[in-house]
């Protein structure tokens, strides 16, 4: 466990396995691995003790910022910047928090800037409606982005049920979704389940695929 | 939302907390088709794996390289302090004054000022207030409550109270998502204009010069002069007078507010833009003023991390840094280009605007050889405002290089005394109509019954004790002096009462009426006889207020040095001069001249070391 005094470089006991890993391999935590809160407390007194928060979160954040922003590049650019704002940040992170929340709002911040950035500003009176932060089609062919699957289907989501979505694939629990959302659980859940409703009209999953696929798994 | 949807909601919220983190999760609990297409949205996540280079490279940067200031955990927040209040002065202090925080009695600090200087202003105040009020003396021309008619029952909006001025707690219910348009304008509303805001707009308004009065559903109009007022709800404001009106006014809104305004306001763009990451309800909304001379310069504000800045220049020249957020500058409410990282210096002139999002750390400086005015905005989480009871301070004081960022004294006095430019006298001056309020016994004088004469105090450790004062503390006194010495030069005798306790006023007059009772007609005599601003020759200059310390009555004492414009490092007069905490009800506190020590040598001028151990 964690030793309070410990003022060295990161401990290997704290190198545990990422919350996010390769899609179908096992996420699960180690037990004796020390909490986010653990780790946040000491970060705070010790910023080498940053490392292990930055290796649990690391794959993750930058999945999010590439999901959002489509190339590799600028999903790096806002990984850098989330990392860096979150570890400067830190002395006032509140006791009790959930930090992946804390964290991912961070990067939701980060990548809506980052679109910001690319629009091209203009006179207020001839300024467009505000929009949420994505880029429109245009600023992707701009960019040379190109849309994944999982962008795809994301696009075709309302923004707050995309968003919810964006954090589950991010690892988030439905709890930890609403603490970063500033909704209620139970408003997530709803959000969610509009989502995942949505989703299984656009891939197109029947009832006879579901059956099968139950069936497989059993 | 019946049971069973209730239970299809949580089994679906555990089964995706399972299967998006790779774990065997039962979907036995909901259907099978969402089940299937949860599995497959989670399985279709073809986002990439970072490049493991650039993982382990980020990671060195983050634990070895030096974290940019912007972001330092040690906040560099100077508290935006409020404005001072331009308002009548209430009578009504609630704050007792205590014992004496020492052995030797008050002296009456102007009797220290030279003769014949008092005798000019005399001459010029009387003439001076003459002019400014035309001779009135009907109370409806002397200045009337900051915020008129804003009781909670009438006011559903934060109406800016219990701090000098400067802002108010908002509500942004209209904003979707995170992302905003903030536009900050000064309106001009022609005698009987009226001007709808659109709906869902979030605003706050700062009426700076006239009366407009603001009307909204089921709620009786409210009435606004020399006052912020804010709201989310569609509002008229209505120019009900005969002369025109202005306001600052800062909009919030979800969509494009280009709407023109009607015949009969004119709106002038400030600046505006779009703006992300808002802080949750409720926020705090603040407008300040900066005003700095010739090499001035100093911290605005720190919004914190949602926080956004908009920050516009009347006059003069501003060098502005920002150490976080990004920038957008605007030309006469035209975007000049991309937006400026932080950490880049930009220079802006009259007319020129930037704002800020993201959080905003603000430095800014006077870039130029002339005075430099400029109008701030804010929308913050937290509220930058002092607690009940705080003393507050102007943004000029604020400014001040002589105020340390860790709230210290400064050691030592500065080179130079300042003649303070009788512009910045801004107080509303004290209506006659309430003299008679600080009439009163005075005190016996020379030669009369009952005189005691004052201790000569020949070192400054005679002087009243206590606790180092905080940086508000210090700005509200050097603001105080400052406008002191502002209304001495422009020889106006009510402007200079307005930043008087009652009994310091009473006081004075006193003195000035050599004896003769005060009374509102002794009064009304003694203003006849003014003449206007005093000759720059015969101004008087500040230095820096040094020393400044709390008492044990919980009053606060500082010393002043004064020069003159001729022989500007040389110090004239020292004063040591006592302030108190006035609350003037309904607008906020504010700190007023009580008492002076009488005039002594600076230890530092006689060649000891101070006491404080601060030097000459």
């Amino acid at each position: 466990m964690l030793k309070p005094e410990a003022t060295g470089a990161a401990s290997p006991i704290w190198l545990v396995p990422r919350l996010c890993d390769q899609p179908g391999e096992s996420r699960e935590r180690l037990d004796l691995s020390p909490t986010d809160a653990e780790l946040v407390a000491h970060a705070k007194r010790d910023r080498r003790s940053f490392g292990p928060l930055y290796d649990r979160y690391a794959d993750a954040v930058f999945r999010f910022c590439y999901r959002r922003l489509g190339s590799r590049e600028a999903a790096e650019d806002a990984t850098a910047q989330v990392f860096t704002q979150a570890l400067a940040a830190l002395p006032r992170y509140r006791e009790g928090g959930v930090f992946a929340a804390w964290l991912f709002s961070i990067a939701g911040n980060v990548v809506t800037d980052a679109h910001r950035r690319r629009r091209v500003h203009q006179p207020l009176d001839a300024a467009p409606d505000p929009v949420d932060g994505d880029p429109t089609p245009e600023e992707m062919a701009i960019a040379g982005e190109e849309r994944t699957a999982i962008m795809t289907l994301l696009a075709s989501l309302p923004a707050e049920q995309r968003r919810a979505m964006e954090l589950r694939l991010a690892g988030l629990t439905g709890a930890e979704v609403a603490k970063t959302m500033g909704k209620s659980h139970r408003a997530v859940k709803m959000l969610q389940f509009r989502a995942i409703s949505e989703l299984r009209v656009l891939m197109g999953v029947t009832t006879t695929d579901a059956k099968e696929a139950a069936d497989g798994q059993r | 939302m019946d049971n069973a949807d209730r239970q299809t909601l949580d089994a679906l919220d555990a089964f995706l907390d399972h299967t998006f983190q790779g774990r065997p999760a039962d979907s036995t609990a909901i259907d099978p088709g969402l089940a299937e297409s949860a599995r497959r949205f989670y399985l279709s996540d073809d986002a990439p794996a970072p490049d493991p280079m650039f993982l382990r490279q980020l990671r060195e940067d983050l634990m070895i390289n030096p974290i940019p200031a912007a972001y330092s955990g040690a906040s560099r927040w100077q508290p935006p302090v409020a404005l001072p209040p331009r308002v009548a002065i209430s009578p009504t202090p609630i704050l007792g004054r205590g014992p004496d925080p020492a052995a030797v009695r008050p002296r009456r600090w102007w009797l220290a000022i030279e003769a014949a200087a008092v005798a000019v202003l005399f001459v010029a105040i009387v003439a001076g207030y003459a002019a400014l009020n035309g001779g009135s003396s009907n109370p409806a021309d002397q200045p009337e409550s900051r915020i008129a008619a804003s009781t909670p029952e009438s006011a559903p909006f934060g109406v800016g109270e219990g701090f000098s001025g400067g802002g108010a707690e908002v509500n942004l219910p209209n904003i979707n998502n995170d992302s905003a348009e903030v536009r900050l304008r000064r309106v001009t509303f022609a005698p009987g204009a009226a001007w709808e805001l659109p709906a869902e707009t979030t605003w706050i308004a700062s009426v700076e010069d006239g009366t407009l009065t603001f009307e909204w559903e089921a709620a009786r109009p409210t009435e606004v002069r020399d006052g912020i007022i804010s709201g989310d709800r569609p509002v008229t404001m209505r120019n009900e007078g005969t002369e025109g009106a202005v306001a600052l006014l800062a909009t919030v809104a979800p969509a494009d507010q280009g709407a023109p305004p009607p015949t009969g306001v004119a709106a002038e763009e400030l600046g505006g833009g779009e703006a992300h990451s808002l802080p949750d309800d409720p926020a705090f909304a603040m407008f300040g003023q900066i005003a700095f001379n010739k090499g001035q310069g100093g911290d605005v504000t720190d919004t914190g991390r949602d926080g956004l800045a908009l920050i516009a220049v009347d006059s003069g020249s501003l060098r502005l840094r920002h150490l976080a957020g990004e920038l957008d500058v605007f030309r006469g409410g035209t975007a000049t280009g991309q937006p400026v990282l932080a950490d880049r210096e930009v220079t802006l002139t009259a007319g020129d605007a930037a704002v800020i999002t993201g959080g905003a750390v603000l430095t800014v400086a006077n870039a130029g050889d002339d005075r430099l005015r400029a109008v701030f905005f804010t929308i913050r989480a937290d509220s930058p405002f002092p607690e009940p009871g705080a003393i507050v301070a102007t943004p000029s004081a604020m400014a001040s290089p002589i105020i340390t960022e860790d709230g210290a004294t400064p050691a030592g006095r500065a080179d130079s005394a300042e003649p303070v430019d009788p512009a910045e006298c801004d107080v509303e001056p004290r209506p006659v109509e309430l003299t008679p309020l600080v009439t009163g016994t005075p005190e016996p004088r020379e030669g009369e019954p009952g005189y005691t004469p004052e201790p000569v105090i020949e070192r400054e450790e005679q002087l009243p004790q206590g606790q180092p004062a905080d940086t508000r503390t210090i700005a509200a006194v050097q603001s105080l002096e400052r406008e002191f010495a502002a209304c001495y030069n422009a020889g106006d005798l009510p402007r200079v009462l307005a930043l008087m306790t009652d009994e310091a006023a009473r006081e004075l007059l006193s003195d000035l009426l050599e004896g003769e009772p005060v009374t509102a007609e002794s009064v009304t005599d003694l203003l006849a006889t003014q003449a206007g601003p005093l000759p720059y020759e015969e101004w008087i200059a500040l230095f820096p207020v040094r020393d400044v310390r709390v008492l044990p009555d919980g009053r606060v004492g500082a010393i002043v040095e004064w020069g003159s414009p001729g022989e500007p490092t040389v110090v004239q007069e020292a004063n040591f001069h006592i302030y108190e905490l006035v609350d003037f009800q309904g607008v906020g506190t504010r700190i007023l001249l009580d008492e002076e020590l009488g005039s002594f040598i600076p230890d530092c001028q006689r060649g000891d070391t101070p006491q404080s151990g601060q030097g000459c």
